[in-house]
């Protein structure tokens, strides 16, 4: 157990909070909560690479932040003039 | 000793703020007011996380990677931020219309 493991435990629960606000509400608020669990999972990610000290996990980390601001926009745009 | 005394108060601070800013995204009724949570976590959050890889990690590789996950969180995650504000004032104003 080194400082980052422990970060990415004490990350989980915020991850399970971004869930609950997934599974609940309006369409919008579930959007929001998808955008928050990107980023609580891009910032676990980087805990787990440095934790257990695999730098090709930070690839992932980094794939992650770049398909959520992808996905956030496709969303977004959808639900204002489609859906 | 001392390399990781400081990676841990600054992983504890930048956690204790991701955590703080997801309760506040689970308490807030409005995705507006929702959308204000995602910054902190977003900038810095993941500064804090730059700055204990710099003390903690001395591969380049890691570095750079975490920079530039620092600046594609940043500038994107306001980009989204507003699109979907966006979004939710469209849509708004459509069910206003429409009632």
């Amino acid at each position: 157990m080194n400082p980052w493991i422990a970060a990415a435990i004490a990350l989980m629960p915020a991850l399970f909070l971004c869930a609950r606000v997934c599974l609940r509400g309006r369409v919008l608020d579930r959007v929001v909560g998808l955008e928050m669990t990107a980023i609580v999972a891009t910032l676990l990610l980087v805990c787990i690479a440095e934790g257990t000290h695999r730098i090709i996990i930070y690839d992932l980390a980094l794939a992650l932040a770049v398909l959520s601001f992808g996905g956030g926009l496709v969303f977004a745009r959808f639900l204002e003039r489609w859906l | 000793m001392i390399t990781s005394i400081i990676t841990s108060i600054l992983l504890g601070l930048a956690v204790l703020l991701v955590v703080i800013c997801a309760i506040g995204v689970v308490a807030m009724r409005d995705p507006l007011q929702r959308l204000h949570y995602l910054a902190p976590p977003a900038t810095i959050s993941i500064s804090l996380f730059v700055i204990a890889v710099f003390v903690d990690e001395h591969d380049w590789q890691a570095r750079l990677k975490i920079l530039f996950i620092l600046i594609l969180l940043s500038l994107l995650n306001g980009v989204v931020t507003h699109a979907t504000a966006r979004a939710v004032v469209v849509r708004e104003r459509a069910n206003q219309g429409s009632s």
